[in-house]
C-alpha cells in the first residue's frame, strides 16, 4: 500500500478534477466521503444522477442511478453497540461504496423512494431511520414514494403535510390516517393496497374538494381491497354527479375480439364541479379479483 | 533515446550522437531543437515531436530559430527534474506524428515519478499525456473504499484540514505583521 501513495491533493485543483473526471463514478463517489473539501471538490463536478434510491435495511444503503445508468451503492454501517441516530451525520462509521452496471432503481428528477423490505413488523430504529431520511431529503424533492414505511404518530403532517410535493405516492396507507391526508398540498396522490380507507372517506374527501379544499390537486388514486361489491351510493352521496354515457361502438368491439372470456365492464365515470367552477372527472371500477379503486382526475380551470 | 544527447551544459551543447530522423525524408528537412531540465542535460528533440507540448510549440513558432541558433539556445525548464524530462521527450518522440490511442502503455508507471510526471506534462501542456497520466492517477485508487483512497492519495482529514488553514492563518497574520513593521522601519 505505501508504494502506491501519491500526493493527490498537491496537485494543482484543475488537475485533480481532471483527474477526478477520469475515475469511475463509484471512487468519485467514494472519494467524496473522505473529507468536506473531497466532497465540495466531486459537487464541483456536477455529476447528473438521473435516479436514487434509499433503503432502509439492517444497514442503510443509498442507490443512485447515473446518467449512463451505472448503479452506485452506499451501505452505511452504524455501529452495533450504539444504534441510536439523531441526525444522517451519526451514519457512516462505515461505507462501502460499490457499482452495479445493471439497472435498478431513486433521486434524481427530484424522487424520492423509501422502501421497507422487510416483512417483518419494523422496529422503532428502522421508523427512526425512515422519518431521518425523509426529514433530511423532503425539501429537497418533488415526488415521493413511500413503499410499506411505517411512521410515527404526528410525523407525516408535520413534515410530509408541510413538503410542497408534486406527487406522493403511497404504496399502502399502513398507519397514516385519512385525516392526515386531508393535511396534503400534493399535485397527485396515489394510495395503492389502502386499507384504512373507506368510501364514506373519499365521499368526504371529494366534497371538501367540491367546496375549494385542495386547490393545488390533479390527481387521486385509490386501490384498495374488498371482499364484498362496493356501495358505489355511498361513495356517490351529495356529490351531484353527473355520470357519463359510455361509448356502444367501442364496447360493440370489445365484445367481438373477447368472444370466449365475455368481460364485465364494472368502470363507471362521472363527472363533478367544484365551487369554482372546475370540473372533474370521478372514475369508478370493482374486479372480480376482489379490488376497488376511484381516482378522481381534475381538468385544467 | 536515440534523439537524446547527454550535453554538459546549456550554453554549449555537444553534437547529438545518433543521425537525425528526417534523413528518411529528403524532401523536407526535420528541424530540431534543444531543451534542458534541472540536471542541464540537453535532450535534441524534432520539431514534429514538440508539436504535442503547445507550450514548446508556441515558444518555436514565435522565435523562428535557425539549427544554430536552436543548438546555442536550448529551452530551459528548470522546474523539471532531468529523469522527468526525459521521460516526457521519449514519450513525444514515441508519439510523433501519431495520434495518441486512449490506452497508451509506453509510459513507464512509477509511481513515484508519477507526481513529479504530472506537474510537468501540466506544465509544458501537453494534453494527450496528461490525459493519460490522470488516468494512471485514477487507476490508483479503482476498487477502492473511502479509507484506501485517503490512504493512497495521501488525503488529510477534516481536523488535519482545519489545523492546516489554523496555521496558515497564523503564518499570514505574522507575515502581514512583518511586512508592516519593515514598512514603518522604512519610514522611519
Amino acid at each position: 500500500m505505501s508504494e502506491q501513495r501519491f500526493p493527490f491533493r498537491r496537485l494543482p485543483d484543475d488537475i485533480c478534477l481532471k483527474v477526478l473526471k477520469t475515475t469511475d463514478y463509484c471512487e468519485m463517489a467514494g472519494y467524496s466521503l473522505v473529507s468536506k473539501k473531497a466532497h465540495s471538490m466531486v459537487k464541483s463536478l456536477r455529476v447528473p444522477i438521473t435516479r436514487g434510491k434509499i433503503l432502509v435495511a439492517s444497514s442503510m444503503e443509498i442507490r443512485l442511478i447515473t446518467n449512463d445508468l451505472r448503479e452506485i451503492d452506499f451501505n452505511f454501517k452504524v455501529p452495533e453497540n450504539d444504534g441510536e441516530m439523531t441526525s444522517l451525520n451519526d451514519l457512516p462509521v462505515r461505507v462501502d461504496v460499490s457499482m452495479k452496471k445493471n439497472l435498478t432503481d431513486w433521486r434524481g428528477d427530484k424522487h424520492l423512494y423509501v422502501i421497507n423490505q422487510s416483512f417483518d413488523e419494523p422496529s422503532e430504529k428502522d421508523i427512526m431511520y425512515a422519518e431521518n431520511v425523509l426529514r433530511v431529503f423532503l425539501p429537497l424533492v418533488e415526488t415521493v414514494q413511500l413503499n410499506c414505511v411505517t411512521l410515527r404518530k404526528h410525523f407525516f403532517v408535520q413534515h410530509i403535510g408541510m413538503a410542497n410535493l408534486k406527487r406522493l405516492d403511497l404504496k399502502s396507507d399502513h398507519n397514516v390516517k385519512f385525516d392526515d391526508l386531508l393535511t396534503l398540498n400534493v399535485e397527485k396522490l396515489i394510495i395503492n393496497k389502502a386499507k384504512n380507507i373507506s368510501l364514506r372517506d373519499l365521499n368526504r374527501f371529494f366534497k371538501l374538494w367540491m367546496k375549494g379544499s385542495f386547490p393545488k390537486l390533479k390527481f387521486l388514486y385509490v386501490k384498495e381491497k374488498t371482499r364484498t361489491i362496493p356501495d358505489w351510493n355511498v361513495l356517490l352521496k351529495g356529490l351531484k354527479a353527473k355520470e357519463e354515457e359510455k361509448e356502444m361502438e367501442e364496447l360493440e368491439e370489445d365484445e367481438e375480439e373477447e368472444e370466449e372470456e365475455p368481460y364485465v365492464d364494472t368502470e363507471r365515470k362521472f363527472k363533478i364541479k367544484n365551487c369554482r367552477g372546475v370540473w372533474a372527472e370521478l372514475t369508478i371500477d370493482h374486479y372480480l379479483n376482489h379490488k376497488c379503486l376511484v381516482s378522481l382526475y381534475i381538468f385544467n380551470s | 533515446m536515440s534523439s537524446t544527447e547527454q550535453g554538459t551544459s546549456s550554453a554549449a551543447p555537444a553534437e547529438p550522437t545518433t543521425a537525425p530522423e528526417s534523413a528518411a525524408a529528403p524532401e523536407v528537412p526535420e528541424s530540431f531543437y534543444y531543451v534542458h531540465g534541472k540536471d542541464k542535460v540537453v535532450h535534441k528533440v524534432s520539431a514534429g515531436a514538440l508539436q504535442h507540448s503547445a507550450l514548446i510549440h508556441g515558444m518555436i513558432s514565435n522565435l523562428g530559430y535557425t539549427e544554430e541558433q536552436a543548438k546555442a539556445n536550448p529551452f530551459p525548464f528548470e522546474n523539471i527534474d532531468g529523469d522527468i524530462l526525459q521521460m516526457v521527450v521519449d514519450w513525444c518522440n514515441q508519439h510523433k506524428g501519431k495520434p495518441t490511442p486512449p490506452e497508451d502503455t509506453n509510459l513507464p508507471k512509477q509511481k513515484e515519478k508519477l507526481f513529479d510526471l504530472v506537474l510537468a506534462v501540466n506544465y509544458l501542456e501537453i494534453k494527450e499525456l496528461l490525459t493519460y497520466c490522470c488516468k494512471q492517477v485514477a487507476m490508483m485508487v479503482k476498487g477502492k473504499s473511502p479509507e484506501e483512497i485517503r490512504e493512497i492519495w495521501m488525503i488529510p482529514t477534516d481536523a488535519e484540514d482545519e489545523a492546516a488553514e489554523k496555521e496558515a492563518k497564523k503564518r499570514a497574520g505574522k507575515e502581514a505583521a512583518g511586512e508592516t513593521a519593515a514598512a514603518a522601519g522604512d519610514a522611519k
